[in-house]
């Protein structure tokens, strides 16, 4: 394998090709015996294994084979389930510009990112193994970041080089302008041909947004901003948008799923307009055929702490179970367009697991350990804590 | 009653030849202090009483003397008759609480108890704002100190016609003008800040000026030694012999039970609780159970957002159906802009559900009793003051023009191109 | 497919049999057939107009009086037919009316509703959710006038303004017309506007006049540059053709007395909005065929320092009207709050009553907040009286229009029922007090 040219060649375009952690001395095999498994993608497994190998799930089901020399973790009366993944976020970085609404599709969030932050570590401890982070700004914000919480720079923390485009869609003459203008100029250079690559990054991205190739996140402040957003969106048909905003989007259920659109609501119970009855906005959507997806209540680790609490006040609220555990995690990949490798035990994607000794929607529960990619990054060591 | 009109109203800007000489006629004919004066109209209101179809209201001397049906009234000796055609005659409005016709401001925010201040000492009886109210058909206002503090001072009672204040002011020591809280935490400092200290604060002043009173009415009565004299204190005594009443602005469930507790039932004041909206109304059973304390709502008379259940909560009709007998409402108007605005409040009641009589009343009796000025005005009653309005309508009826204002048996407005 | 269908229409009795039995693939073709004409039949139900019916109301048309005991039919959102005879069709939605009042949805002249603020056009921010249209289909207000900014700085003119439907959850059909007028700044009070207006006004008029010119030149032939356009000159060209008129907010009776010589100089179209002290200027306002929207409860104190007559009156509508001066009545506030109530956007009725306490006639008070402020805003077309063509948006009401205990029943907006008042939360709590039977004798008739 070390001299052969041609595993050489393939050795490096797999090490161009993704942005794996930093290489550290491991098992080659890891091992999860014997626990309750949660995919997400599938029914719950009573007793299972799951296997990873080289920061991957390699296997995870009933009658998993656990080779020879792999590292063996005895999960019996375990929880096991995927990674929670928070597809929109603003933990850790700094202040949203203002002004008149602007097209900056060429600006990164992954230019920011700083990750020692005790906040991505608390994120981390409380089982976040995904975070989204976006940028602000009225208009075409910019790209965002999907990224790891632990890594030793900037750079290492992103998944990928590329992250969903991000809209911050207002009801305004300025701000539809603004995103017209530079989504049509866009098409206008897919039209003539002129396409990626050989762009400059501000074009690249909106043609990549445009052709579908990247997800889009479009963020409305409220149900009625939504009914300009819809429209507004139509002409540009090959997009795969996610609408991201307050749980009050649940007013216009029957016109998303018209559309069959995808959103993004704040995992938790809202009330109906100037009254105190409680609504279940991630229900209402579900039942009204509205793919949804969760985002915490707000940017505080206290928030990130509480999304499996909040998902279980979800389920008593009359949400189904599967659904409130697959909003928060597989879900939510989809709705940032990394489904390929979050969000669910299978066999291929990332190794994100979350170890429970209990079910992890019960409020007495507590997550033991927290796998990132293969590596242990969090286990609790205190019993009785 | 309905509030209807039975005539079209006369088109406004024209005198006509007959309104004029009948009007030449009638101001030659009443000069102050003249003979009696029968009215005689198409419905007569008492508001104390069912109404009068057909009757006549006389009037001598400033007051009433006598009101039943026309076909067997006996009217006195020289009277002279004023035929109002089918128009109907009702008591002047009252208008519980207002900041109108002061000079200098209302607010004089010393100290977080102010005992010694009292607005009769500025008020301008000439304020041309008083013929504004009083052209609206209400004439008797309660002018008060703001509620800047905790005790801003006393409010005034007043008629908003008369030839000089004497001849207006009918009660000095208004009230006792108390902010629960609600605006006292604005100027604040040591213990106004807060509705614990504030509450210690008005808890604390009665105390001290029911200790005060009860002494000197014992010395008074010639049981033991001469009390201190504390002149801050004497304005108080007043309220503790219910000559004069507490009126206490407050709203919100906590504001409203408290102002009913303390000074209701703590104290046994003669109590008016003002404002209590913002979910004043969740309370209403405790304020029914205090008979001593009275409601009065304004400027705000329906809830929103208190309801917390998408529904407009119409404030008097909430407290009536919780048992609480005296309501009035108000317009705490401290302009023009809502100095005449009395009928349009009562209308709002009417509309929500209070129903046309005890919203009629909400204006005109019920204040009335609440302020203690019951002996004299808010009803037609024989020897209660003879302020009259006349117009062809209820007085809630916002289609039709005020006619006619009389206060104490004499025109003070008669609008222009009106003729009986 | 056509011919198919054709032929298969064609062949009757024997025919139809001895085309069919000779092919046996003829009967797929026929089965094939069948199946088209019930999926398109199919289609043609699903597109079937929406019918509405009113049965049986004391309809106010407005334009044609009160038609007692009278039915609406409407189909697809406009009124087909009005009468006592009206057949009610089999599948119409039907509203029980009897004994009831029906009157167009009432048209606020301001109204601050369902736009979200910030923008250049109000089309591009409507806010379909927000509570106000809720409030406004409770209230019985089904469209209004909504003004989105105004002249700033130096500037004569800015902002828009829009004549809406107040309708609720759904962004499209809401603007009636955008901009209904073009918010100017002008008189005394604003000297540096009122200059550059005069002058945007003179350079667009000589504009004008070169255009003509030029037509005419180069249809003789002749070749003359074209003349430029003046910046700007977009708008003073619409005032000029009369095409939008100016809405003009006069601060005091000189605004209204110096935008009267504007319109003999001009001949602008001209909406005064803020009518309080245009009472004695009635026959002036009038000759320039200005119209006026009025709130009859606003005061203003009398200016001592001038001889003829200034301030507020409560005979303001009623001269305005008996003038012949389009008018349009509104509350004192052009929002809906709680804060407000006794004066907020849902006492335009009110506003009408105070009105006709100044002596102007009901049926001119309830014109005032339907067709009225309709025509001002150039919608009259469309709404503001009960009349076939018209938008099917109209109230049932509980009691008569202008009776301050009425409280609407049914609210319709392009046929369709878009508030009940029994099913909504608003005014559940609100019933009627029951007043003694001596009250229900001393009712007078003709109300």
């Amino acid at each position: 394998m070390s001299t052969h040219p041609l595993g050489a060649l393939c050795l490096a375009l797999s090490w161009c090709c993704s942005a794996p952690l930093p290489a550290v001395a491991e098992e080659a095999v890891t091992a999860f015996v014997g626990a309750r498994l949660e995919p997400v993608s599938g029914e719950p497994i009573p007793s299972g294994t799951v296997l990873i190998e080289g920061g991957k799930i390699t296997a995870a089901g009933a009658d998993v084979q656990v080779p020879a020399g792999a590292r063996r973790f005895d999960a019996t009366g375990k929880v096991i389930m995927p990674g929670l993944v928070v597809p929109w976020t603003r933990l850790g970085l700094s202040g949203v510009p203002g002004g008149k609404p602007a097209a900056n599709p060429e600006v990164r969030v992954a230019d920011e990112l700083y990750p020692f932050q005790d906040s991505y570590r608390f994120a981390l401890q409380a089982g976040c193994t995904t975070l989204c982070l976006v940028p602000g700004g009225e208009g075409i914000s910019g790209q965002a970041a999907v990224c790891r919480p632990r890594a030793e720079t900037g750079d290492d923390m992103l998944l990928s080089w590329w992250g969903p485009l991000v809209i911050d869609f207002a009801a305004t003459t300025a701000g539809k302008k603004a995103v017209r203008d530079a989504l049509e100029g866009a098409k206008k250079l897919l039209r003539d041909g002129k396409a990626p690559p050989g762009l400059n990054e501000s074009d690249d991205a909106l043609c990549r947004a445009l052709t579908g190739e990247q997800r889009t996140l479009v963020r409305c402040g409220g149900p009625g901003e939504l009914l300009h957003a819809l429209p507004f969106f139509k002409d540009y048909a090959e997009m795969k948008i996610t609408y991201v905003g307050p749980a009050h989007f649940y007013r216009v259920a029957e016109e998303l799923a018209k559309v069959k659109a995808a959103v993004l609501v704040p995992a938790a119970l809202t009330y109906a307009p100037e009254t105190t009855n409680r609504v279940n906005a991630v229900r209402e959507l579900q039942e009204a055929g509205v793919e949804v997806a969760c985002y915490p209540e707000a940017d505080s680790v206290s928030a990130f702490r509480d999304i499996l609490l909040q998902a279980a006040h979800l389920v008593r609220a009359g949400l189904p179970r599967d659904a409130a555990l697959k909003a928060v995690t597989l879900g939510a990949a989809e709705a940032l367009g990394f489904d390929y490798r979050l969000g669910s035990l299978e066999p291929g994607k990332d190794a994100n697991l979350l170890v429970f000794n209990g079910d992890p929607l019960s409020p007495t529960t507590r997550l033991e350990r927290v796998v990132l990619e293969g590596r242990t990054v969090f286990e609790e060591r205190d019993e009785g804590r | 009653m309905k509030l209807r009109r039975h005539e079209p109203t006369r088109g406004g800007g024209r005198l006509t030849g007959a309104g004029l000489v009948w009007l030449l006629a009638l101001c030659a004919a009443l000069p102050v202090h003249a003979k009696p004066l029968a009215i005689r109209a198409g419905k007569i209101v008492p508001v104390s009483a069912p109404v009068i179809d057909n009757g006549t209201l006389v009037v001598d001397g400033g007051k009433i003397v006598a009101l039943g049906p026309t076909a067997t009234l006996k009217l006195p000796e020289g009277c002279e008759v004023l035929d109002v055609g089918r128009r109907w005659v009702m008591p002047g409005m009252v208008d519980p609480h207002t900041h109108l016709g002061t000079e200098g401001g209302f607010n004089d925010m010393v100290q977080p108890l102010n005992p010694e201040l009292r607005i009769c000492d500025s008020l301008d009886p000439e304020s041309p704002v008083m013929r504004e109210v009083m052209r609206a058909g209400v004439t008797t206002i309660h002018t008060l100190p703001g509620s800047g503090t905790n005790h801003g001072g006393y409010g005034v009672i007043t008629k908003t016609h008369g030839d000089s204040a004497d001849d207006m002011i009918m009660k000095r020591l208004g009230t006792m003008k108390i902010a629960q809280a609600f605006n006292p935490e604005r100027g604040g400092g040591d213990l106004g800040s807060g509705w614990m200290g504030m509450t210690w604060s008005l808890r604390e002043y009665l105390r001290d000026a029911k200790a005060y009173n009860d002494s000197w009415t014992a010395y008074e009565a010639g049981r033991g030694d001469r009390p201190r004299r504390r002149p801050a204190l004497d304005n108080p005594r007043a309220v503790f012999f219910g000559q004069c009443v507490a009126f206490v602005h407050t709203c919100r469930p906590w504001g409203v039970l408290k102002t009913t507790d303390l000074f209701g039932r703590e104290f046994g004041l003669k109590t008016i609780a003002t404002h209590t909206e913002f979910g004043g109304y969740r309370v209403a059973a405790a304020v029914a159970k205090q008979p001593n304390v009275t409601i009065d709502i304004g400027p705000r008379t329906v809830d929103f957002y208190a309801g917390r259940d998408r529904e407009f909560v119409e404030l008097t009709t909430a407290y009536d159906e919780a048992g609480v007998k005296t309501i009035s409402v108000n317009t705490d108007a401290v302009s023009h802009d809502r100095a005449d605005q009395l009928p349009t409040q009562g209308a709002v009641a009417a509309r929500f559900g209070l129903g046309d009589e005890k919203a009629l009343s909400a204006v005109t009796l019920s204040p009335a009793r609440a302020l203690g000025i019951d002996d004299r005005v808010g009803s037609l009653d024989v020897g209660k003051d003879a302020d009259l309005v006349v117009k062809s309508g209820s007085l809630l009826d916002l289609a039709a023009p005020v006619d006619v204002v009389l206060v104490r048996g004499k025109i003070a407005y008669q609008r222009e191109g009106w003729a009986p | 497919m056509t011919s198919t269908r054709a032929s298969e229409r064609s062949a009757e009795g024997k025919g139809a049999c001895r085309f069919l039995c000779r092919k046996p693939g003829r009967w797929a073709l026929l089965l094939f057939g069948a199946l088209v004409i019930h999926l398109t039949s199919g289609a043609a139900e699903e597109k079937k107009p929406e019918v509405l019916c009113v049965v049986g109301g004391d309809l106010y048309t407005i334009t044609d009086g009160i038609l007692k005991g009278g039915t609406i039919l409407c189909r697809d959102g406009k009124i087909e037919e009005i009468g006592r005879g009206v057949t009610v069709p089999k599948d119409a939605k039907v509203i029980d009316a009897k004994g009831k009042a029906v009157m167009p949805g009432m048209v606020a002249a301001r109204a601050s509703v369902g736009v979200f603020s910030g923008s250049d056009k109000i089309a591009e921010a409507l806010d379909p959710m927000s509570l106000g249209l809720e409030l406004a289909a409770a209230s019985g207000i089904t469209a209004g006038y909504v003004v989105s900014g105004g002249p700033s700085g130096d500037n004569p003119l800015g902002g828009t303004n829009a004549a809406l439907k107040f309708t609720f959850g759904a962004l499209d059909s809401m603007v009636l017309r955008e901009p209904a007028s073009l918010n100017v700044r002008f008189g005394p009070s604003a000297p540096v506007q009122s200059f550059a207006f005069r002058e945007g006004l003179r350079q667009a008029r000589e504009y004008l006049r070169k255009q003509g010119q030029y037509q005419a030149d180069q249809k003789a032939g002749k070749k003359v540059p074209a003349p430029a356009k003046p910046n700007g000159a977009d708008d003073y060209i619409a005032l000029l053709t009369r095409r939008l008129p100016a809405r003009l907010q006069p601060r005091d009776q000189n605004d209204i007395l110096a935008a009267l010589r504007l319109v003999d100089d001009y001949e602008i179209r001209l909406i005064l909005d803020g009518g309080t002290e245009a009472w004695p200027l009635a026959t002036q306002i009038a000759k320039r065929n200005a119209s006026v929207i009025l709130c009859p409860r606003d005061k203003q104190v009398a200016n001592e320092f001038v001889s003829r007559p200034t301030g507020s009156s409560p005979q303001t509508a009623a001269l305005l009207a008996r003038a012949g001066i389009p008018l349009a009545l509104v509350p004192p506030s052009p929002v809906f709050s709680a804060d407000w109530i006794g004066s907020d956007l849902q006492t335009l009725t009110f506003s009408a009553a105070f009105a006709v306490q100044g002596g102007l006639p009901e049926d001119a008070a309830l014109e005032a907040i339907t067709l009225g402020p309709a025509r001002i805003l150039g919608v009259a077309d469309r709404i503001g009286s009960l009349q076939v063509g018209k938008d099917a948006d109209f109230l049932v009401l509980d009691g008569s229009p202008l009776d301050i205990h009425t409280f609407v029943e049914t609210t319709v907006i392009n046929g369709k029922v878009c508030y009940e008042k029994n099913k909504s939360t608003f005014f559940a709590r609100v019933k009627r007090r029951q007043e003694g039977a001596k009250e229900e004798a001393a009712t007078a008739p003709g109300k």
